[in-house]
């Protein structure tokens, strides 16, 4: 973190970071709300109730501040789906429900949906690196899909493939405006990321259960 | 047990006429014709590849006019008399770029072929396309989908072709079993995760390497796991060395 040297005790590190905080939050909310493009900074900061000179001390650039809050945003999605489907129970339940967890969080708070899975890749190179970084990480609760296919030697990458799958019909939805209708998507949701594992007949089964 | 032939393909193939028929729907142009006009001449044409390359390096963002014209070797005063500004020459760039790549599509289109090497072939082509050419990878798969306006629009239509294309496994008689509509747009979305996670890595030959990978994703739930295998494990015997 950058040092923040400040000369007024109204401007003491902890107050700063609450600041940061609030400049990010602000951030999700602009950019949830009317899209990266359409953000500013002075937007930002209004929205945050604070100046110019505030954003500055944390964040070069309008980039930089959505990276960031981006991170916030995705990263609350990726900790509370991994742990909705932490291990002990069979891992279809468990892809059950980390999907409908996803799903749940998604639809509670749209404006760090639209930035975490829509925005993050209108944001460029470096916020799609994010986003794909996000992907890997749910990927690796995937991974023990594979012991499902019989001894079938399935695809490297077949765990980012099937988060990718479902973060793409997600996109969709969310672009189109439809973030609250989510949950209408979990049957689709449970057969794009199951029918890598384990087959179109037995996703096509296990999406038949959620309907 | 030998792997049955579909007793009836028929209905997965496309003749040139509906292909056309998609293309034009999706107002996306292909081949010699369409390449020669969007290129223009050759320092309209070096410009836009330099705009390519310099938002392939530094980001559509960071990519001045100044760049694109140093790049491409003419003076800016030629640039403006081409182009309106950056955002119009981008537009450009990626009108060529997306040419070229659904060029390679309407190459390896045969009315005789079936869907499954179809799929295979045409992500061969296309996995060699992004391979050959990282700036155009780079502006088709991530500068495109962060611009509003038309260079979003061809990135949208064209996948919505490959969406219709990859979906047309669906209409194997073989297959009996219910797929979600949804199934397309989620098996391109599965490919173009690993796609671009290593566009931006440019990683060019793990991009080439992906083709198995890919085939078996796009065809898993048309087909079944076995059969996405068994075309996957075609794939890497008859991929170009």
């Amino acid at each position: 973190m950058k040092a923040v040297h400040n000369t007024q005790a109204d401007e003491s590190p902890t107050l700063a970071e609450a600041r940061r905080e609030l400049i990010l939050m602000a951030m999700v909310r602009v950019a949830g709300d009317r899209g990266y493009a359409q953000t500013t900074v002075a937007d930002v900061v209004a929205e945050a109730k604070l100046a110019e000179t505030d954003f500055n001390k944390h964040f070069e650039t309008k980039e930089e501040c959505f990276l960031a809050a981006f991170d916030m945003a995705a990263g609350r999605l990726v900790e509370r789906t991994l742990d909705a489907c932490e291990a002990g129970r069979p891992w279809i339940e468990r892809m059950r429900a980390g999907l409908e967890k996803l799903v749940e969080e998604l639809v509670d708070d749209p404006a760090s949906a639209r930035v975490a899975i829509v925005e993050a890749v209108a944001a460029g190179a470096a916020a799609r690196r994010r986003y794909l970084a996000a992907l890997e990480r749910l990927s690796s609760r995937l991974e023990p899909g594979r012991e499902l296919s019989a001894g079938r030697d399935l695809p490297q990458n077949i765990s980012l493939m099937a988060a990718g799958s479902v973060s793409g019909l997600l996109f969709d939805e969310i672009a189109a405006g439809r973030t609250e209708a989510l949950p209408r998507m979990l049957p689709d949701l449970m057969f794009a990321l199951l029918v890598p594992f384990v087959g179109p007949s037995e996703a096509d089964g296990l999406r038949r259960e959620f309907a | 047990m030998p792997p049955m032939a579909p007793t009836n393909d028929a209905l997965t193939r496309l003749s040139a006429e509906e292909l056309g028929v998609l293309f034009d729907r999706e107002r996306l142009l292909a081949g010699r014709e369409a390449l020669v006009a969007l290129a223009g001449d050759a320092q309209r044409e070096r410009i836009l590849r330099a705009m390519a390359r310099s938002c392939a390096e530094h980001g559509y963002d960071r990519t001045t006019v100044g760049d694109v014209a140093d790049s491409a070797g003419v003076p800016e005063a030629l640039f403006y008399e081409l182009f309106r500004d950056k955002e119009e020459c981008f537009g450009a760039a990626m009108e060529l770029a997306m040419a070229e790549a659904m060029g390679k599509v309407v190459e390896i289109h045969s009315p005789d072929k079936t869907w499954a090497s179809g799929v295979r072939e045409g992500v061969g082509a296309m996995l060699e396309f992004l391979a050959e050419r990282p700036e155009f990878a780079r502006i088709l798969l991530v500068e495109a989908p962060a611009m509003g306006g038309r260079a979003y629009d061809l990135y949208a239509s064209s996948k919505r072709l490959l969406q219709i294309l990859v979906d047309r496994g669906r209409q194997d008689p073989m297959e009996t079993r219910k797929i979600p509509a949804s199934a397309g747009r989620s098996a391109v979305a599965a490919a173009e995760s690993v796609t671009v996670t290593h566009i931006l890595a440019s990683d060019t030959e793990g991009l080439r390497d992906l083709l198995p990978e890919l085939v078996y994703i796009l065809m898993v739930p048309y087909v079944g796991q076995e059969e996405a295998l068994r075309e996957a494990r075609t794939a890497r015997e008859t991929k170009p060395a």
